[in-house]
């Protein structure tokens, strides 16, 4: 009887130490995943300005937008992560829209590779932000799935990084 | 046989029907050497020294018929492969070299880890080697086997086993992309039983429960992984009619292997006097492989020369 016990209050154990440790584990990989989204931001931020740098001249508007408005530091919440994003895809936009109307510029060399690499900066956005929510998943599964859901209640639940509004919205077709 | 004309259709089928008029010889040589091969044993086991002899030559005569008629049907193969394919690979390839016989090197199978059992022989046919819209792509039919010896004691006797097991058979390619990619990174797919866990898990369910992804950073996977490749990946997997694996390494290679039991741009007999129906089955052969560069080309930021 004395033994059947111990067993139990063993396997109760180790299940604890395990369950706490995925917890605690995932919860790492979600703020790995965070620093992630943020190495990217900044990376699309970089490009970004040199791809202005190019364009001097055609957009000296959009320069002051891109050091003044957009601000980039260690540490951002979804929400400030979700901002800076969202205004650096509107100077993205408006640097194609000028890129447009100056062909001397749309031919340039430098100009055509930054795009390359604004491009593959924006997959790396991409990649950061399913790696955080496939993270975030994973969690918030752990969290309400019995019976981790036991131990769930001791941690706080992370939200989802979301589409910016602009991107869910239907797109407009003008032709 | 003039090896450096081109042939026409008719020149070449009546190219065929001269050596498939070899056959008949060969199969009849093959049939009575097999024949009296039986007979001489029987004969052998009732201590007869004549049916010995009559064992050894008629084994010998089944032998050399069917080594005729392998010579017989690696000419008709040479002769496909030097008149069919040139154009076939011309359609596809900017610049490819065909070897009927030849097969990836070694080096580039044992090389690399797609997550086979272990195996010690290799063998394969139809090596391709070419620049596929400006990238070097290299790609043939490989059958690896896992061939173990073992003494085993019966009826009082130590005797030599020999077991050979298929490890994989079907077409495998290499694709270089000149450029270091994100991560390696390993998709097998999964077996029946297999319940071999994944690295990362990604959005689709379908493709997780297909395949087994492996990679030291979850960041690559996604990055490599986007939902449109997955869903390539998983028509492309339902269309091969075998198992997939895929490797994207670091180094800027991408290998693919099909494991469908088949030999791919293989011509049966019967079927070569239908030259188009061979072309069509070349092309779809290696446009199959060929499709999936296109597919990861559309990842134009990652693949860039």
């Amino acid at each position: 009887m004395i033994i059947a016990i111990v067993i139990i209050a063993a396997v109760v154990l180790l299940w604890f130490v395990s369950t706490s440790n995925n917890f605690k584990r995932t919860r790492l990989k979600i703020e790995e995943a965070q620093s992630g989204i943020e190495v990217a931001l900044t990376k699309r931020y970089d490009t970004l300005t040199k791809l202005l740098d190019v364009t001097k001249g055609y957009m000296k508007h959009e320069q002051e937008t891109l050091t003044q408005v957009i601000r980039l530091r260690k540490g951002m919440s979804l929400e400030e992560m979700t901002q800076a994003s969202s205004q650096m895809d509107q100077l993205s936009s408006q640097i194609q829209l000028t890129a447009e109307s100056y062909p001397e510029l749309r031919s340039s060399e430098m100009f055509s590779n930054l795009q390359h690499a604004i491009s593959d900066a924006e997959e790396h956005l991409q990649a950061a932000r399913r790696l955080y929510n496939a993270n975030v998943t994973q969690f918030n599964t752990m969290r309400e799935v019995f019976p981790s859901s036991l131990l769930g209640k001791n941690y706080p639940k992370y939200d989802l990084f979301e589409a910016e509004a602009h991107k869910k919205a239907d797109v407009e077709m003008k032709f | 046989m003039d090896t450096t004309k081109v042939y026409t259709d008719g020149e070449l089928l009546d190219q065929i029907e001269e050596q498939k008029k070899k056959l008949p010889m060969g199969w009849l040589m093959a049939g009575v050497g097999a024949a009296l091969a039986v007979i001489g044993f029987f004969g052998f086991l009732r201590g007869s020294l004549f049916s010995f002899l009559l064992l050894i030559l008629g084994a010998m005569a089944a032998a050399i018929g069917l080594a005729r008629n392998k010579k017989v049907h690696d000419g008709i193969k040479k002769l496909l492969s030097d008149h069919l394919m040139p154009p076939v690979l011309r359609e596809i390839f900017e610049t490819a070299r065909h070897d009927p016989f030849g097969r990836l090197s070694d080096s580039i199978v044992r090389g690399i880890d797609l997550d086979f059992p272990t195996f010690n022989e290799i063998s394969g046919s139809d090596h391709i080697k070419g620049i596929y819209r400006g990238l070097e792509v290299e790609m043939s039919d490989l059958h690896l086997v896992h061939h173990e010896r073992r003494r085993v004691y019966v009826n009082g006797k130590w005797r030599t086993r020999d077991t050979r097991t298929t490890v994989f058979k079907g077409q495998w390619m290499v694709c270089d992309f000149g450029k270091e990619l994100a991560a390696d990174l390993l998709l097998r797919e999964k077996g029946l039983l297999d319940f071999s866990g994944s690295s990362v898990e990604t959005e689709s369910e379908a493709f997780n429960k297909r395949f087994c992804i492996r990679s030291r950073d979850g960041h690559s996977v996604f990055y490599i992984l986007t939902p449109h490749m997955m869903e390539y990946i998983l028509s492309m997997d339902d269309k091969g009619g075998g198992t997939t694996r895929m490797r994207f390494t670091r180094e800027g290679k991408v290998h693919i292997a099909i494991h469908n039991n088949r030999d791919a741009m293989q011509v049966k007999s019967g079927d070569y006097n239908d030259l188009d129906r061979i072309r069509e089955q070349f092309r779809r052969d290696i446009r199959y492989l060929t499709d999936l560069i296109d597919e990861l080309r559309l990842v134009d930021t990652m693949y860039r020369k």
